[in-house]
């Protein structure tokens, strides 16, 4: 979970992502973030993120990220 | 519009909640333009990316008055300022009013009247022969100067408009299927709408099925990028416009042609004159524009006007060269303006704002284009718990998304050069640095 927050808060700085479960519906990321985000997963956890699961719902908080990515085996 | 009498069952807008016929449009937007009882008067409308914003457009020209659009987020100062700067508009026949970012922090109103969008319609839908069959989807803003070809080609060709929700924009995956779902024919959206679907590689899963034409606006298209989405879509035509909020629509226009490979180390043609324009440059290579497009002129400022609008001819503050084709190649910009995610700002406005908060001491902003990032170099004054964070919710009071820096870097002291001035080249060179350690 350290991880991702750390990678979420160089995108921005100023959001508490330990808090923020509505990153997409509140429109708190952008279409850049997530280019950036699935580019950094991929790296830090040496995963594969397919398109089925680019959906809203694995972005909108750390914590559904983070399941994202452990679905995925990082 | 006479297409309400002629096809009142055609689909004229479709959101992500609703759609609407012509003959719906027609009858709910004449009931709407009862309430504006003014004549030749600018109604500002926080314009969302909905149906109802463009019903609201249709409403106010059809009262005889136009429509200034604005950021439905905008603040407060910036909506005084754009409120009180429209009235003071004495332009015949104005169709709406588009302010831009200005370098002293005051938007600038472009005005556009009937005949430079009639003209434009006219030129555009003749050179790519855009019927009432097209379906098109809008991705701007409607804020933004690029969705007026959207909203009033589509309006013009009886065709549909189709809005497509900010959202998806995130998830291409989804969008394309939003695309598929709705039919769509032709989209004409900023690089960076279309090159997150190339990074996510989503065509490989999914590909639109319907589209025949993409048009891309607003910003250079990175060739490495457009190779590979071409690739991926070899029956499509692929366009690159070039336009400015100073004209209607655009005035030049560059076809790929088919199976070509585009050299990657090579900037993509801003291409030939738009049927009806006349373009070229002047003796210092700026390119000008002669055309009934030619917006006719800003609100609210004379001395720009003198600058920008000689004798009903435009000069872009783009310079170029023309190639063995004849066709323009970019090759700098005048001023200090960037392009960052398809929207024009001006790097000194942030820092104009920057400037104004009371624990910075000095800031330099700049842009990594490498990385399509705002670099906001700042010294404070004394020392904040957490100034990052705090410096971004003090801008956002003043700046709309867009605008709002990417990379803050804190610094000790500012670099200065010999003359005692901010050292950019010393700040550029970091951040170039940087992109490559990255």
């Amino acid at each position: 979970m350290e991880k991702i927050i750390k990678i979420l808060k160089e995108l921005h700085p100023e959001i508490d992502f330990n808090k923020e479960e509505h990153l997409i519906d509140h429109a708190k990321l952008d279409s850049l973030d997530i280019v950036t985000l699935v580019g950094e997963l991929s790296d830090e956890f040496d995963i594969e993120i397919p398109q089925s699961e680019l959906v809203p719902e694995n972005f909108n908080s750390a914590k559904a990220l983070l399941a994202m990515v452990e679905r995925l085996g990082g | 519009m006479k297409y309400a009498d002629e096809k009142p069952d055609k689909l004229a807008l479709v959101d992500d909640k609703n759609n609407i016929t012509y003959g719906q449009l027609f009858k709910r937007a004449t009931e709407l333009s009862k309430k504006y009882t003014t004549k030749n008067k600018g109604y500002v409308v926080k314009a969302e990316r909905n149906i109802e914003t463009i019903i609201d457009f249709y409403a106010i020209l059809l009262s005889g008055n136009y429509y200034v659009p604005v950021d439905p987020q905008i603040p407060r100062e910036k909506l005084d300022y754009i409120t009180e700067t429209i009235k003071t508009n004495n332009y015949e026949n104005t169709l709406y009013i588009m302010f831009t970012s200005g370098s002293t922090g005051l938007p600038k109103g472009v005005v556009k009247s009937h005949e430079n969008y009639l003209a434009f319609v006219h030129n555009f839908i003749k050179t790519f022969n855009l019927t009432s069959d097209e379906i098109i989807a809008n991705q701007t803003p409607f804020n933004f100067d690029a969705s007026a070809k959207d909203i009033l080609v589509s309006l013009a060709l009886c065709a549909t408009l189709v809005i497509v929700p900010k959202m998806l924009f995130m998830f291409p995956n989804k969008l394309i299927g939003f695309l598929n779902e709705h039919k769509v024919s032709a989209i004409c959206w900023v690089p960076s709408a279309l090159i997150i679907i190339v990074k996510l590689k989503t065509l490989e899963t999914i590909k639109p099925q319907f589209i025949k034409k993409i048009f891309f606006v607003g910003e250079v298209f990175p060739i490495k990028y457009l190779n590979l989405l071409i690739a991926e879509l070899p029956n499509v035509d692929f366009i690159n416009l070039y336009g400015l909020t100073e004209i209607a629509g655009v005035c030049l226009y560059y076809k790929i042609p088919k199976n070509k490979i585009l050299k990657e180390d090579t900037a993509l043609p801003m291409g030939l004159p738009l049927l009806n324009n006349k373009v070229y440059l002047d003796e210092n290579g700026e390119v000008c524009v002669e055309s009934e497009q030619v917006a006719l002129g800003y609100t609210n400022n004379h001395e720009k006007n003198k600058e920008v609008f000689v004798n009903g001819m435009l000069k872009t503050g783009d310079f170029a060269r023309i190639d063995d084709n004849n066709n323009f190649i970019f090759v700098t910009r005048k001023d200090f303006q960037i392009k960052h995610m398809g929207y024009r700002l001006e790097l000194q406005e942030i820092e104009t704002f920057a400037n104004a908060i009371e624990y910075v001491d000095a800031c330099a902003c700049l842009y990594d284009k490498a990385n399509e990032k705002i670099v906001l170099f700042l010294v404070l004054s004394k020392s904040r718990d957490d100034p990052k964070k705090e410096i971004i919710l003090d801008l956002r009071k003043k700046l709309p998304a867009y605008m709002i820096p990417n990379v803050i870097e804190i610094l000790d002291t500012m670099p200065q050069n010999a003359n005692g001035k901010i050292d950019r080249n010393n700040l550029q060179r970091r951040i170039n640095k940087n992109g490559k350690d990255n």
